[in-house]
């Protein structure tokens, strides 16, 4: 007949969850402290990609929300105005393949050529060389479309994602307001 | 505890029991961190913050913890502060956040901060523990400093304050801090394999190597030294025992 | 590209361009503790490998239909650390009563595979890179097989190693490193291809 030291069960049971629950308590405290922060952190991160796609001295729109199946990958987009005058958009794309998520910032210019782009978000794995191969290339190019489509460079999935991103991008501008 | 034990658990650590060189733990942040300086001295931060802050809990449970759940609960310990860690840096260190991506997480089955605990946190006193724990920080930090120093001016030529911790780009008026070494304006003599993961490699091989030697160096020093001395105490006593025996003869 | 072309492509890139060791550098504590022993550089790998499919198996649905929909994300790393040191030691016990001699050889690393960064490794990213079912299992599968092909490669390598004159000061893990730094070398010029 086994004898079930109970005292000591309950003991070693008790104090782990005390210990949990004090822990439970810091990281809760910590997600309070921290939780504003970060999506303060998001929205500004995203201000400063505009101000970097079309400089200082454009004024944004207010983001209009695009929820079109034929464009999946575009989130929203603002409208930017120089002085009063409208010299493009910036559409906010993400996009997933079986590295890891995309996010970009791409700036559209009124004749519906090619702007910079800003990376807002990159989790691709830690050896991927995206942004080396494909969108550093892509941001110091002065003719962007003749760069767009050199997919093999090494990031081959990732850069086919991302161009088909700027593509989208280029595309609903120039087909007009979609629903 | 007297004075000096507290003193040489804080020292130990940072030379002559460098976890990284010496022990040979943690290297893989020390391989995948240490492209550039910034982000190992980051890393090398968030590790104190944890390894302090772990040594200090688990040395004030450490007369209360089972047997039979030791290890659960340091692993449960630490996991609790990566993920503060985590919290606080992903809040208001968002860049450096987003350099070290997933070896923050990482720093959970860190080799250090598990050995410390098992081995010093869990025997000794809350005050000796929290100078160990910042004793190894300290001695790790500066360890994969040296190694992204040598990798950054080696790989990419200049050495970039500001990117990671932008309040150093904000003094400078909104430019990074760059240090033009092995490649400026009009001259590049850097060799980007360094940056690559094959010099990580490289680096830490020969930099374990460079220790070894002056270990080794030190060590025969100590033996010959001791050599020697014996030698001359030898002769010393010979040299009395012959003058000894020249009186009784006289 | 059909889900299953896409499903071995990432497979081939998780083992061979995205190496594991050699270009990610997980797991490089056990990588270079494994020494010249052949025969147990392979018991690991198929260890680790067992390790870290069961733990990406699990903690995937774990994250995505458990903490997600409660509103804890940030609950991730200690679900899987946790569930990751069940894993092994179950792995432990079932090793003990159906494969002892696997055990004994194994010894000390078997709990160290508890602290191999290659797991909680696999389990962070396929967390942070937002990846579906499909692909994260992909990552597993990949960083398995690479693990595998590399330790072994490696402990053929110091098999070698052992017999040649090293200079005194790089006896034992800094040649070990630069043996590895060349490995990698080798690798990285697999990153050209065009995936």
């Amino acid at each position: 007949m086994i004898k079930v030291p109970w005292k000591h069960a309950f003991y070693v049971g008790g104090f782990l969850a005390a210990l949990c629950g004090v822990l439970g308590l810091v990281i809760a405290g910590g997600d309070l402290l921290t939780r504003n922060t970060i999506s303060a952190n998001k929205v500004k991160k995203e201000q400063d990609g505009l101000r970097k796609v079309y400089g200082d001295n454009a004024e944004f729109s207010e983001a209009v929300e695009v929820k079109d199946d034929a464009y999946a990958s575009i989130g929203k987009y603002w409208t930017v105005k120089i002085q009063g005058d409208e010299v493009g958009r910036v559409y906010s794309t993400s996009g997933t393949n079986s590295y890891g998520t995309v996010s970009l910032l791409v700036g559209v210019n009124k004749n519906y050529s090619l702007g910079n782009i800003v990376v807002l978000e990159n989790t691709e794995s830690y050896a991927a060389t995206l942004e080396e191969k494909y969108l550093d290339v892509y941001k110091n190019a002065e003719d962007k479309e003749s760069v767009v489509d050199n997919v093999k460079c090494g990031a081959t999935f990732g850069a086919s994602m991302c161009r088909d991103m700027i593509k989208a991008a280029q595309n609903h501008y120039k087909g007009g307001d979609a629903k | 505890m007297s004075k000096s034990n507290h003193k040489e658990s804080f020292l130990a650590p940072i030379w002559k029991q460098n976890p990284l060189f010496v022990s040979l733990l943690g290297l893989c942040p020390a391989l995948a961190v240490t492209k550039t300086l910034e982000a190992a001295f980051g890393m090398g931060l968030l590790f104190t913050f944890v390894l302090v802050c772990s040594n200090v809990l688990i040395s004030a449970l450490r007369k209360i913890i089972p047997e039979e759940v030791r290890t659960p609960s340091y692993i449960v310990v630490i996991a609790t502060f990566v993920t503060l860690v985590k919290m606080l840096a992903e809040a208001f260190l968002p860049e450096l956040y987003s350099t070290l991506g997933v070896f923050v997480s990482l720093l959970v089955v860190n080799c250090i901060v598990l050995g410390r605990a098992e081995a010093f946190a869990s025997k000794n006193g809350v005050v000796d523990s929290l100078l160990d724990g910042i004793g190894n920080g300290i001695g790790y930090t500066l360890a994969i400093c040296m190694i992204a120093l040598i990798r950054e001016v080696l790989g990419s030529g200049m050495l970039t304050f500001g990117g990671t911790f932008t309040f150093l780009a904000d003094l400078n008026g909104g430019e990074k801090i760059r240090l033009f070494m092995l490649k400026g304006p009009g001259y590049d003599l850097s060799m980007s394999f360094f940056s690559s993961p094959a010099g990580g490699f490289l680096v830490l091989g020969i930099v374990l190597a460079i220790v070894a030697a002056v270990t080794n160096m030190k060590e025969n020093k100590k033996k010959v030294d001791a050599r020697l001395a014996a030698k001359k105490a030898k002769e010393e006593a010979a040299a009395k025992a012959a003058a000894t025996s020249k009186e009784v003869a006289k | 590209m059909n889900y299953l072309g896409a499903f071995i492509m990432a497979i081939i890139s998780y083992t061979l361009i995205n190496n594991v060791v050699l270009s990610r550098f997980y797991g490089i504590c056990s990588f270079i503790g494994v020494g010249n022993k052949v025969k147990s550089s392979l018991c690991m790998g198929a260890a680790v490998s067992f390790v870290i499919i069961m733990a990406a198996a699990i903690c995937w649905p774990l994250y995505n239909f458990l903490l997600v929909p409660a509103g804890v994300p940030f609950l991730d790393t200690i679900a899987a650390i946790l569930v990751i040191a069940c894993l092994v030691m179950i792995v432990g016990l079932v090793m003990k009563k159906f494969l002892p001699a696997l055990y004994q050889s194994l010894g000390i690393y078997l709990p160290l595979i508890t602290t191999n960064c290659a797991v909680l490794g696999v389990v962070s990213e396929n967390i942070a890179s937002k990846l579906d079912f499909g692909m994260a299992m992909a990552n597993a599968i990949g960083t398995s097989a690479g693990f595998t092909l590399v330790i072994f490669l490696y402990a053929c390598i110091r098999v070698r190693l052992e017999a040649s004159a090293t200079p005194k000061a790089f006896k034992g893990i800094p040649i070990a490193l630069v043996v590895a730094s060349i490995m990698a070398m080798a690798f990285m010029g697999l990153q050209g291809i065009g995936v």
